[in-house]
């Protein structure tokens, strides 16, 4: 569905105005789960981006979840 | 002719009459037919109906009253409670002897829970009475009224007396009353307390919200399946990805993400604040409330409404659309007369999807919905779980069911359901 050369002016601001609602929709789709992501190398329990993780401070990440959720260096779950 | 006899019944080879040869032949098709779909059948009986009709049934059983105090029970059924007199000492008698059985077996702190639900006090009133009436002797301490009213002051209470006759019988409506705020008295029937009624409100808002929930799936959903539909098919399976991922993930991981996102110190208001729009005092209050289980539960339902309007609109042919516009059709037109109507479909099946899915939902509602923005069901779960009052827990499922059922029904005489594809 191209926009055809003759298309007049509204119709050319609706052809790119739906596909960036398309694209804000699918942001919303795709964005509460990428956002998860990075929250696993915080390396507070809190549930939230500190402002370290922010500043992008490497202390403010670490793998210390990926380390207790290894079966190897946590003795409890073993 | 050679199977015909003279009488003109038609036979088999074997000599039997054809119809009757018919007919078993018939039957054990039938019955073959049967066995196949025997297990299955088996499965969902003991699986779904039975236990479903077992806990449904447990919104009208009231035999506890009954079971635990026979004598009582009958004794009562001949006082009358409009004179505002104590029953009578035979009365009493029963009682005691009904209640040193129960408390023999230990059942009368359930009895006092099962009343508490009708008239607050009950339970203590029999936990502290039992523990004083073991020490009677059913056949040798009568008199029993002066000892009993001594014991606990409720029992020379005529309401105490009204409420055991209002509620002895084995079957009750007083959970479904419960269930709609109102409450079964000696008087008849009556509303709760104002403090006490939330559950129609809670029923109200549950119904609202899955339909604003439903709507704004429309909303979301009807351009995205469009472009799906319109796309090349290799930027569609791109596209179709970035739905599917959600739908794949987690409902936890998405539920615990979305907070993630609307908290206080939260993504959303991070940004907000970064870019200036919102100053650092006063963020935007976005998580617990209703705005936050609609925002979550949009999400979490969006590919229930997407993926069916996708596939139904797969199946229009783009020629249509040319065709109106080349007999001179504005867009809107060709869109609104010829495009809309046969996605129609798609739209049905994915609303009643993602309608019937949000009004039983659980897990979101509980996370992010806080106080304010709870459904129906936190409150079946809170009965089911916490407050074990499963008689009422059953009547408000009762009442869902019936709900969803006739809603359902609207939709078929409204819409009607063979307009709904998933395909």
């Amino acid at each position: 569905m191209g926009l055809p050369p003759y298309a007049t002016l509204p119709q050319r601001v609706w052809y790119y105005g739906f596909r960036v609602i398309c694209a804000l929709i699918f942001i919303f789709l795709i964005t509460p789960i990428l956002v998860i992501i990075p929250l696993s190398f915080n390396a507070q329990d809190f549930f939230t981006y500190t402002p370290g993780m922010l500043r992008l401070d490497p202390d403010a990440y670490s793998l210390k979840h990926y380390q207790d959720f290894s079966p190897t260096t946590n003795g409890s779950v073993a | 002719m050679s199977d015909s006899t003279a009488n003109g019944v038609m036979l088999a080879a074997d000599g039997t009459p054809l119809k009757r040869s018919l007919a078993r032949a018939l039957r054990r098709q039938k019955l073959r037919a049967l066995m196949l779909i025997a297990p299955l059948l088996l499965f969902v009986l003991l699986t779904f109906i039975i236990p479903i009709g077992s806990m449904l049934f447990r919104s009208v059983e009231n035999d506890i009253v009954v079971n635990t105090l026979p004598e009582t029970v009958a004794a009562l059924s001949s006082w009358d409670a409009t004179t505002g007199e104590l029953p009578d000492e035979a009365v009493y008698a029963a009682f005691t002897r009904d209640m040193v059985v129960a408390i023999a077996e230990k059942k009368h702190t359930k009895l006092g829970t099962r009343l508490n639900y009708e008239k607050t006090g009950m339970s203590s009133m029999f936990r502290q009475s039992g523990r004083k009436m073991k020490r009677l002797d059913p056949t040798e301490d009568a008199p029993f009224k002066d000892k009993l009213i001594k014991i606990h002051k409720g029992w020379g209470d005529v309401e105490t007396w009204k409420t055991l006759q209002t509620h002895s019988g084995i079957y009750t409506s007083g959970y479904f009353l419960n269930a709609v705020d109102a409450q079964k008295t000696p008087e008849g029937i009556e509303w709760q307390s104002e403090d006490k009624q939330i559950l129609l409100k809670l029923f109200g808002r549950t119904l609202i919200m899955s339909l604003i929930i439903t709507g704004s799936c429309i909303a979301l959903g009807y351009p995205v399946a469009w472009l799906l539909a319109n796309a090349s098919s290799r930027t569609a399976n791109m596209l179709l990805i970035l739905v599917l991922l959600p739908f794949w993930t987690s409902l936890l991981v998405r539920t615990s993400a979305w907070k993630v996102m609307l908290q206080q110190n939260g993504v959303i208001n991070e940004v907000l604040v970064w870019i200036g729009l919102v100053p650092d005092a006063d963020r935007l209050i976005l998580i617990n409330n209703q705005f936050g289980t609609i925002v979550a539960m949009t999400h979490i339902l969006l590919p229930f409404m997407i993926l069916p309007m996708y596939s139904v609109m797969q199946t229009i042919q783009p020629s249509y659309l040319r065709a109106a516009k080349s007999l001179g059709a504005t867009n809107w037109t060709a869109f609104w007369r010829v495009y809309f109507p046969q996605s129609i479909p798609g739209i049905g099946a994915g609303s009643i999807l993602v309608f019937i899915l949000s009004i039983g939902y659980y897990i979101t509602p509980e996370i992010v919905g806080g106080t304010k923005g709870v459904f129906i069901s936190n409150r079946i779960a809170y009965h089911i779980s916490s407050s074990l009052n499963w008689g009422l827990a059953a009547a408000l499922g009762t009442i869902l069911l019936i709900v969803v059922l006739a809603l359902y029904w609207a939709y078929d005489r409204i819409v009607g359901i063979d307009n709904v594809k998933l395909g």
